[in-house]
């Protein structure tokens, strides 16, 4: 009996967009979808909230059904606002799992010029290589595609540019920190 | 028909890890390993995913596999193809459930159910969709019911891998791997009969399939004879009730009615006309009250329908996005135990602070206060409980959608009430109408009084009959379901006759062919055997016509049995699933070269039509062929055993 009620605590206490490897996986995408040729991303700050964008179709259309336009409907608004918060509350995790995937030897964090500000270069391209032997990750890497075909250069913006693409320009009032 | 091969297995525990390398590189794989180094739990690991049964998994058995059973967490996963498709199964150690993960949708009794499903290993109930009978299905092997000693029983595929797994310690000379429940009709000569002519033949398949079908049409038709009786005697009962002495049929029953309402007819246009004499009364007036009453509350309830029409929309919905939710859930777990399986980042006891590894004693935070470890929120988990909340998930999706239809089906029904009511209230209305315009005309009563009466009986007459002939209908109903049943059942009586015929016929062709190989096979493998065959009644081999009784020629007999079922769906296509999991021939007194001569009989497979098989064997130390050294795929010895601890 004891053990049941362990597991059901567990069931209710799992959230799956709170689970570390989540954000692990998550990473990982955004890295290998958005790095340039030699597969550095710039400005690690960015991760977070692109993570929460290609991880939800219903983001990734709103953005692309609303491309240009700065009148969402409420709705809409909403739940851009959620992927916005959600990203900013990530962002320190986000930061640690980059520490963790240092550690491991599969990406190297470059400093910037900026104190707080890193750029990420995936070294350890074997293990990438064998972690995307996979279709089960079609869902984020289409959505990275899509978001790519109508904002481009991602990669060079940086955490400013990005807040203000995905976010300000569509009648969000956000502020990064 | 299908094939099944193993492409890798895994296991792992709190405290134990394994992982194969690919198991079907070459048709035939060996594993090289002396004694004790885990062959026999390799084995195991693959049967108890494949759903199996293994007690010494089990801590209650007297003789348990210590570093299994005292692991914690634990669970097989194994990585399969059926027919090309690429399957994940898992199964939790002491769980009689298992787990089906696909990239593509999983189809399950031909319908497409996604790409997770969670299934029973045990039947409890003889209809219960188990997995075995998704195996069976994706190998395109019917599922059998057999019926013996007055039970009715269900051959399973762990019933079939009595003659596809070649364990080990088992009496030789019983040829089959003992079943795994020990009972009169898995022990029975009868099922093992049986699961060597499913195997073997395509028309025994159907022939079995036929027995089933002419069992089930044997009760059905039994079922349905019986209710008929039950309903006639049922009929004269009403039909004493209802006036009616003679029996009736359907016909004249209806030709009585169509009399009654013309009569009726006949009577409303004589009431009609008596209805001149322009009277002032209020008697109409209180009619049309009562109609509004009606009406009034007839549009209440036609509300109140709406009200739970609108609330029942509202809820399909939530369920829908309770559902995507959920699904979601699913999908991300799978992804979360992929990332898990690549990069092995976390464990239960990483430090969500820095992320390191903590020693952390149970019961004890990672902050060193005490903490009561069921009521531990957690930040980290470790796969198998990763794979017991993709579990839960898949389970409660099926809840819901249960909920789901029956939601709609809910809705659907208040639709129809909701359109019944609006018909009365629409009848109601007419009627209203009708009344107001005739107040006028509403005349003196008892003038009519004796029409109202003769319509009325007439009415009482028209109800009777109506329901005897709904009964009489229902009758017809149930004797035109009896006459159906008969007819098939006389069908699958004489399907059965003709299947009879053939596979006897096919049967004696398929031992003619199993004897060629065998008989060569063993005249290979053993110097001294002049002929071999096996025993058309039981299916047992006979070593020189039974002369022979060299304690160690079981082993041959026993090997080249499974070798030459193994050759026979090479040449054909039979049910049999064109794997062999071989663990250890040599288990009493055989020595090396007659072992290497043996196991040699392999590279005798006759494979006209280059199809895939896969043989896993596993064996001593060199004590295989040379020919066979290339296709080593896996060594143990006794310092790198199968399990690693962590």
């Amino acid at each position: 009996m004891i053990m049941k009620d362990d597991e059901k605590l567990k069931r209710i206490s799992f959230m799956s967009g709170e689970d570390f490897y989540f954000l692990t996986y998550l990473i990982l995408i955004c890295l290998k979808g958005f790095c340039n040729k030699s597969m550095i991303f710039n400005d690690h700050r960015k991760l977070t909230y692109l993570m929460q964008i290609i991880t939800n179709s219903s983001a990734v259309g709103v953005l692309i059904e609303n491309f240009n336009s700065s009148n969402l409907k409420p709705l809409d608004k909403e739940l851009l606002f959620d992927v916005y918060v959600k990203g900013s509350l990530h962002q320190r995790d986000v930061y640690k799992i980059l520490r963790s995937l240092e550690l491991k030897g599969i990406i190297s964090v470059m400093l910037t010029d900026k104190i707080d500000c890193f750029n990420i270069k995936i070294t350890d391209l074997e293990t990438t290589r064998a972690f995307f032997d996979t279709s089960i990750f079609a869902k984020e890497i289409n959505n990275i595609e899509i978001i790519k075909s109508h904002f481009k250069r991602v990669n060079t913006l940086g955490l400013e540019g990005l807040i203000s693409k995905f976010f300000d320009n569509y009648g969000l009032k956000v502020w990064a920190s | 028909m299908g094939q099944l091969s193993i492409h890798r297995v895994h296991y792992e525990g709190k405290s134990y890890q394994y992982s194969s390398p690919e198991l079907d590189k070459f048709k035939i794989n060996i594993i090289e390993a002396p004694n004790g180094s885990g062959k026999s739990t390799f084995f195991d690991l693959i049967y108890y995913g494949l759903g199996g049964k293994v007690n010494h998994f089990s801590k209650s058995e007297a003789v348990f596999h210590k570093e299994i059973a005292n692991d914690s967490s634990n669970f097989v996963e194994l990585e399969i193809a059926i027919n090309k498709e690429k399957y994940k199964i898992i199964r939790r150690i002491s769980e009689n459930l298992i787990t089906i993960l696909s990239d593509d949708e999983i189809i399950k009794q031909g319908k497409a159910v996604g790409n997770f499903l969670c299934l029973n290993i045990n039947r409890s109930k003889l209809d219960d969709y188990v997995f075995s009978d998704w195996i069976l299905e994706k190998l395109d092997i019917p599922s059998i019911e057999i019926f013996h000693a007055g039970k009715n029983f269900k051959v399973g595929f762990n019933d079939l891998s009595r003659l596809i797994y070649h364990n080990q310690g088992t009496d030789t000379n019983g040829i089959y791997k003992p079943a795994d429940n020990q009972n009169y009709v898995s022990d029975s000569a009868f099922l093992r009969k049986a699961i060597f002519e499913v195997l073997l033949g395509k028309t025994l398949v159907k022939l079995y399939e036929a027995y089933g079908k002419l069992k089930r049409k044997q009760s059905e038709h039994d079922k349905s004879l019986a209710i008929l009786n039950e309903y006639k005697n049922i009929v004269a009962d009403m039909h004493k009730q209802l006036g009616i002495k003679d029996v009736v049929n359907d016909l004249h029953l209806q030709r009585n009615i169509d009399d009654l309402i013309s009569a009726n007819n006949q009577l409303s246009l004589v009431r009609s006309s008596r209805l001149k004499v322009n009277v002032s009364d209020n008697t109409g007036l209180k009619q049309t009250q009562k109609i509004k009453d009606n009406l009034n509350t007839n549009e209440l309830e036609l509300i109140s329908i709406r009200n739970e029409i609108d609330i029942k929309i509202k809820d399909i919905g939530l369920i829908g996005q309770v559902i995507s939710r959920t699904r979601e859930d699913a999908f991300r777990l799978r992804k979360i135990i992929h990332t898990h399986r690549q990069l092995e980042m976390f464990t239960p006891d990483t430090c969500p602070y820095c992320l390191k590894s903590v020693d952390r004693p149970s019961d004890k935070c990672v902050c060193g206060s005490e903490i009561d470890e069921h009521d531990y929120r957690r930040y980290f988990y470790d796969p198998s409980e990763y794979y017991t909340l993709l579990k839960s998930k898949v389970k409660s999706l099926e809840t819901m959608d249960v909920a789901l239809s029956a939601a709609k089906s809910e809705l659907n029904e208040l639709d129809k009430k909701f359109k019944e009511y609006k018909d009365i209230n629409d009848k109601i209305k007419s009627e209203l109408s009708q009344v107001i315009s005739e107040i006028e005309y509403v005349t003196d009563f008892n003038d009519i009084e004796e029409i109202d009466d003769a319509i009325l009986l007439n009415k009482e007459l028209i109800s009777n009959y109506s329901q005897a002939l709904i009964l009489e209908k229902n009758l017809n109903k149930y004797q035109a379901e009896k006459d159906k049943l008969k007819k098939e059942l006389d069908k699958a009586k004489v399907d059965v006759e003709l299947l009879e015929a053939s596979s006897s016929q096919e049967l004696a062709e398929k031992v003619n062919d199993f004897n060629k190989y065998y008989n060569l096979f063993m005249r290979e493998s053993l110097m001294d055997c002049r002929k071999a065959e096996i025993n058309s009644d039981d299916y047992m081999p006979l070593i020189n016509n039974g002369e022979y009784k060299e304690a160690s020629a079981s082993v041959h007999k026993r090997f080249l049995y499974y070798v030459t079922l193994l050759q026979l769906s090479l040449l054909d296509d039979i049910p049999f699933p064109r794997i062999l999991l071989i663990d250890t021939p040599e288990n009493i007194g055989i020595d090396n070269e007659n072992l290497k001569r043996m196991i040699n009989c392999l590279s005798l497979i006759e494979n006209p039509k280059d199809l895939d098989y896969q043989v896993i064997l596993s064996t001593g130390v060199n004590k295989y062929p040379e020919d066979l050294k290339e296709n080593v795929v896996m060594q143990l010895s006794s310092d790198d055993r199968l399990l690693r601890l962590k």
